[in-house]
């Protein structure tokens, strides 16, 4: 994680005002008469001397700041707000801002000793009072920042939430649309005739790809297996209107069974392939759906483009993007060499327990 | 003559018309190319039953090829456009699944009415009309760092401006990508309604504007909520057209 420019500069400017507010009397004394302040046996510094507390102070606040910092970046968006966590961050600072006292200490015992510098006590009360107000004020600004910052998380997670509703009630859409139950109905029409037997099976299946797209909106991630369940359910049916002119070869390796993926993500993108691509008998059509060794299921076609693109919602692609961002997980999508290609990311059968909504 | 990319529907079709009396299927096609290829080295079949959507496209797009001179009843499972412009233009269609009424009726309408003429007139109305109502871009599939891609809507875009001769589409996210499309294929692609070609570099969508200024000439300034790279003008003799789209009339 790198610390971005724009808080690397507020940190500067922070940590230069701490020091300069906590060292302001001091260096007040280098213009003012010490006679007309309020202390007159307080000891006069070098203004060298002040010039290099100052700096101390400074850089101090720069570190604690970035130890904060790091503390509380919101990886993603399950990243939590733990007490635990807070306690451990101030701990941690104030044990930083020990050692740093501790070692200028030493420093100044050193050269107190050698230099013959004034009231190394007085010094170093106010070096370890100046610290560990450094410390709470950029807690606190830290602190307040992670929470500011995980609100408008928190905000983007309730309006990726309601695309990813948005996205299942599409592709609900999809499978209920009229297209899809008419098409279904023609061929079951032909095969009542043709196969009473088929047309049997065909009815089954295609009460369970609508039941499964009816209740996929509940869910928001399902287990491989159960999607390649219903994606066998689905390719029945779209076998029955293809023919031999579609094709779709599924290879996933069994150790994914247990993994999982939003409800509807395979189907979607063989849908896609499906409406975007040629499917003739001149023109074939093979989809290839694959596990990688990277956690990944790839969905391949070559390209065969229609002379007229379908209309409408290629809104599938698009959501299935922001469904993934939902869970903090990118999909690829490639085009080379006139093979279409996506890539999505599995996701580990304990990862995200909690987000189910 | 059959066009109907799904196997079991024409079957089905086939099943029907065997059951007619003197009617024989000459040949069933599955693509836009394989129909266009079909009709340059054959005569003209009595009949033709198309499907509109087939393997390759719109079954309309055939007629940007070849001309097809035999009445042709069209089929649809369902599409709400297309089933208006064939009310509109009184063209014979069937939906699918497809009936033996169906098609007898469709039969004897030809004989009577049309005489086995062609209605070409009406079938250009309705690609016309198709055009029309829609087709418009809704999606584009953006290249990222070399072959991969990424989509993104329309709804997304604010606007799209050519610099040096390449087309970018800039997000209200503020990223740019690089489209291939020149920006007067875009703006007939676009939904007109959403999207507005201001001058030769832009095309703004309506949401993407934030105010209007007066300039020299009778000109309008557009202010966008994404910086744009250079002053959107629209020039006084669209300014009228302008404020159209803009109020939606």
């Amino acid at each position: 994680m790198q610390l971005p420019g724009k808080y690397l500069k507020i940190s500067l400017i922070l940590s230069f005002v701490i020091s300069l507010i906590i060292h302001f009397s001091l260096i007040a004394s280098i213009f003012i008469e010490r006679d007309l302040g309020r202390g007159h046996h307080e000891l006069q510094f070098p203004p060298v001397f002040i010039f290099a507390q100052f700096m101390v102070t400074f850089l101090v606040g720069i570190l604690i700041f970035i130890i904060n910092y790091r503390f509380y970046q919101p990886l993603n968006i399950q990243h939590k707000l733990k007490f635990k966590k807070i306690i451990t961050s101030i701990l941690l600072t104030l044990v930083v801002v020990l050692i740093i006292i501790l070692l200028l200490n030493q420093l100044n015992n050193y050269l107190t000793s050698n230099l013959n510098l004034p009231s190394r006590h007085q010094y170093i009360e106010a070096l370890t009072r100046n610290f560990f107000c450094a410390a709470v004020v950029l807690i606190s600004i830290n602190v307040i920042r992670f929470i500011h910052h995980k609100q408008t998380m928190e905000l983007e997670v309730e309006q990726l939430k309601t695309q990813s509703l948005q996205s299942q009630f599409e592709s609900l859409k999809n499978q209920m649309s009229p297209h899809f139950l008419f098409n279904s109905l023609t061929a079951l029409n032909n095969l009542v005739e043709e196969s009473p037997k088929t047309a049997n099976t065909y009815i089954n299946r295609l009460s369970q790809v609508l039941r499964y797209s009816l209740q996929s909106n509940k869910k928001q991630t399902v287990t491989v297996a159960e999607e390649l369940g219903f994606i066998d359910s689905y390719l029945f049916l779209l076998k029955i209107r293809y023919g031999d002119n579609l094709s779709v070869n599924i290879n996933i390796d069994k150790d994914f069974y247990e993994y999982k993926v939003p409800p509807l993500t395979i189907q979607i993108l063989i849908e896609n392939a499906v409406k975007h691509n040629e499917i003739s008998k001149n023109n074939p059509l093979l989809i290839e759906v694959l596990s990688t060794n990277a956690e990944t299921i790839q969905v391949i076609n070559k390209i065969q483009e229609k002379l007229t693109q379908e209309e409408g919602n290629g809104i599938g692609l698009s959501n299935l993007t922001k469904l993934f961002q939902l869970l903090g997980k990118e999909i690829m999508i490639m085009n080379d060499n006139g093979e279409f290609r996506v890539d999505v990311p599995l996701i580990k059968p304990n990862e995200y327990e909690g987000i189910d909504h | 003559m059959i066009i109907e990319d799904e196997s079991p529907a024409a079957k089905q079709l086939v099943n029907i018309l065997k059951k007619l009396n003197d009617v024989v299927v000459v040949d069933i096609l599955d693509s836009i190319k394989s129909t266009v290829e079909w009709f340059k080295s054959n005569a003209q079949p009595d009949v033709v039953f198309m499907d509109i959507h087939i393997a390759d496209g719109s079954a309309f797009k055939i007629f940007d090829f070849i001309e097809i001179t035999c009445p042709i009843i069209f089929s649809t499972a369902y599409d709400e456009y297309a089933i208006n412009a064939f009310k509109v233009n009184s063209v014979d269609y069937l939906l699918k699944p497809i009936t033996q009424e169906g098609v007898e009726k469709a039969f004897k309408k030809i004989n009577q009415l049309t005489g086995l003429k062609s209605n070409q007139i009406e079938i250009n109305q309705i690609i016309k009309e198709l055009n029309r109502v829609r087709n418009y871009k809704t999606h584009f599939l953006v290249s990222v760092k070399g072959s991969k891609m990424i989509p993104l809507l329309s709804d997304e875009i604010a606007f799209f401006y050519i610099l040096e001769g390449k087309v970018k589409a800039i997000t209200f996210s503020k990223n740019d990508y690089l489209l291939d499309y020149t920006l007067d294929d875009l703006s007939t692609k676009l939904n007109p309604d959403i999207f507005f070609r201001a001058n030769r570099q832009f095309i703004i969508s309506k949401s993407a504007i934030k105010e209007l200024d007066s300039w020299f000439n009778g000109r309008l300034s557009v202010v966008l909520k994404i910086p744009a790279p250079e002053k959107i003008l629209i020039s006084r003799t669209r300014v009228g057209e302008f404020k159209d789209w803009f109020t939606g009339q």
